[in-house]
């Protein structure tokens, strides 16, 4: 049978995910609100994992992290089953579901989702979808990052839950079995907030946060002159499709978090909310100028060392406003 | 209905897709609106990316016929894996994966290993043993 689930077209997968079941339960909660108090924004830089021989650079945090946080903060009574062991279990547990109409969160790897354009099929298994019906064996799948709801047969389903690789799915699912009517959302975005300072720029380890995203820097400047001409230039294509093509809204989630910024303030009545949506807005601009800008360096390959250190001065600027930032946040969170 | 390894038709044909997208414009608004805005869509980096890619795949090809390299690397960037995320399908170290990229270990292969990374590849058994 097919739920009544309203699929909810949005830029990244888990908040759109989160907000998709909400809404659903009829908790009217935006997709940037889910990121701010999820505390979404992150950044992580490990250049001892190599992804297709580029460095990891992450600017999300764990998977289903975000829908923890947002429905702990919200009173929202869920149910997260972490890792099956059994395949065909994890299966009939998403179909008992469907079957009592309820729509369910997967963790699925995207290296054989079937829908998904050939350049997109990378070994990477931190995409969510819901699963919202299963008509005649097919499964129909409400993707937040396509306009359209998609469909999965039994094996493709069952495939890309267990898909294998970096971090693996294992059949992780989750749903929202009841929400509280009218939650304390003040105290919500203000937990949400401290959470995020928390990780951008107090967390002990040198590579989280905006030291992470100094030593990124730091690290360009030293890539021509390591690497050869061609690993370089794809360490800077592989960077760049992180912070505007694999789903983030653009701009490494930094809009999406002002636009949170912006609708907490205006919801709350509260002055440096809105000053600092705006800050984070430039900050944002700036990541975008950083993408056009290797986008075009690219396109030309006439570069030296320069651009390398132009481009990596550009994030280093980015790390210092954001430092600013969340030094302001950290001010009226607590 | 089994789907074959995603990767197996050269070249790569690619199709856009629109996502969501949001900006920031200059009054302090956040709008948001469908498809990318860094870069026009025929100027889009996974034309760059796929070129290195394809690139790096004849590469390995290549030492891989002159017998510099073991078919494995070969398959590995074709299926567009690395060594870490080869070892957690094979259920090896990274360390071992890494020896057998050497022609002269991956010749004592023994055929159950071989067979590990056939199936994590989706290929026969054969393509990996006799190479051409």
């Amino acid at each position: 049978m097919i739920t009544d689930y309203k699929h909810n077209f949005s830029s990244h997968c888990e908040t759109g995910v989160t907000s998709g079941l909400l809404r659903h339960k009829g908790l009217d909660i935006s997709e940037p609100m889910a990121m701010g108090i999820g505390s979404g924004i992150f950044f992580t830089y490990l250049p001892f994992i190599k992804v297709q021989g580029a460095p990891m650079v992450s600017f999300r945090t764990a998977p289903t992290k975000v829908f923890k946080l947002v429905t702990q903060r919200l009173g929202v009574k869920t149910v997260v089953v972490k890792k099956f062991k059994d395949q065909l279990e994890a299966m009939d547990l998403l179909d008992r579901n469907l079957k009592n109409g309820i729509p369910t969160g997967c963790q699925v790897g995207c290296y054989h989702l079937t829908y998904l354009p050939p350049e997109m099929h990378v070994h990477y298994n931190f995409h969510n979808v819901v699963v919202f019906g299963k008509e005649d064996g097919i499964y129909h799948v409400a993707d937040p990052v396509f306009e359209e709801t998609q469909i999965l047969t039994y094996e493709d389903l069952l495939r890309v839950r267990f898909s294998k690789g970096l971090f693996e799915p294992k059949g992780k699912m989750y749903y929202v079995e009841s929400v509280t009517p009218d939650p304390d959302i003040k105290k919500a975005i203000f937990a949400g907030i401290k959470t995020s300072v928390q990780k951008m720029i107090k967390d002990p380890v040198p590579l989280l946060g905006v030291r992470g995203m100094r030593i990124l820097g730091k690290d360009i400047k030293k890539w021509p002159k390591k690497l050869t001409a061609q690993k370089a230039a794809f360490n800077l294509i592989q960077l760049v499709r992180t912070v505007e093509e694999f789903g983030t809204g653009g701009a490494a989630f930094r809009f999406i978090y002002g636009s949170f910024l912006k609708e907490a303030g205006e919801k709350l009545n509260h002055d440096i909310l809105l000053e600092t949506s705006i800050e984070m807005g430039e900050t944002g601009n700036l990541w975008r100028e950083f993408s056009i800008r290797s986008g075009r360096f690219v396109k030309t390959r006439n570069g030296s060392q320069d651009d390398y250190s132009l481009l990596a001065d550009i994030i280093l600027e980015c790390s210092a406003k954001e430092e600013k930032i969340f030094n302001k946040l950290d001010k009226i969170s607590k | 209905m089994k789907t074959n390894s995603t990767h197996s038709n050269k070249p790569l044909k690619f199709k856009w897709f629109n996502v969501g997208q949001y900006t920031f414009e200059k009054d302090g608004r956040y709008t948001n609106h469908i498809g990318f805005d860094y870069i026009r869509e025929e100027e889009a980096l996974t034309y760059d990316a796929l070129k290195i890619i394809n690139e790096r795949i004849e590469d390995a090809r290549q030492k891989a016929l002159q017998g510099k390299l073991s078919p494995i690397v070969y398959y590995m960037e074709k299926t567009w894996m690395d060594p870490m995320t080869l070892s957690r399908f094979v259920g090896l170290s990274i360390f071992t994966v890494k020896r057998h990229f050497k022609p002269k270990n991956f010749v004592k292969l023994k055929t159950g290993i071989l067979q590990r990374y056939a199936d994590s590849f989706e290929i026969p058994v054969e393509d990996l043993k006799n190479f051409h």
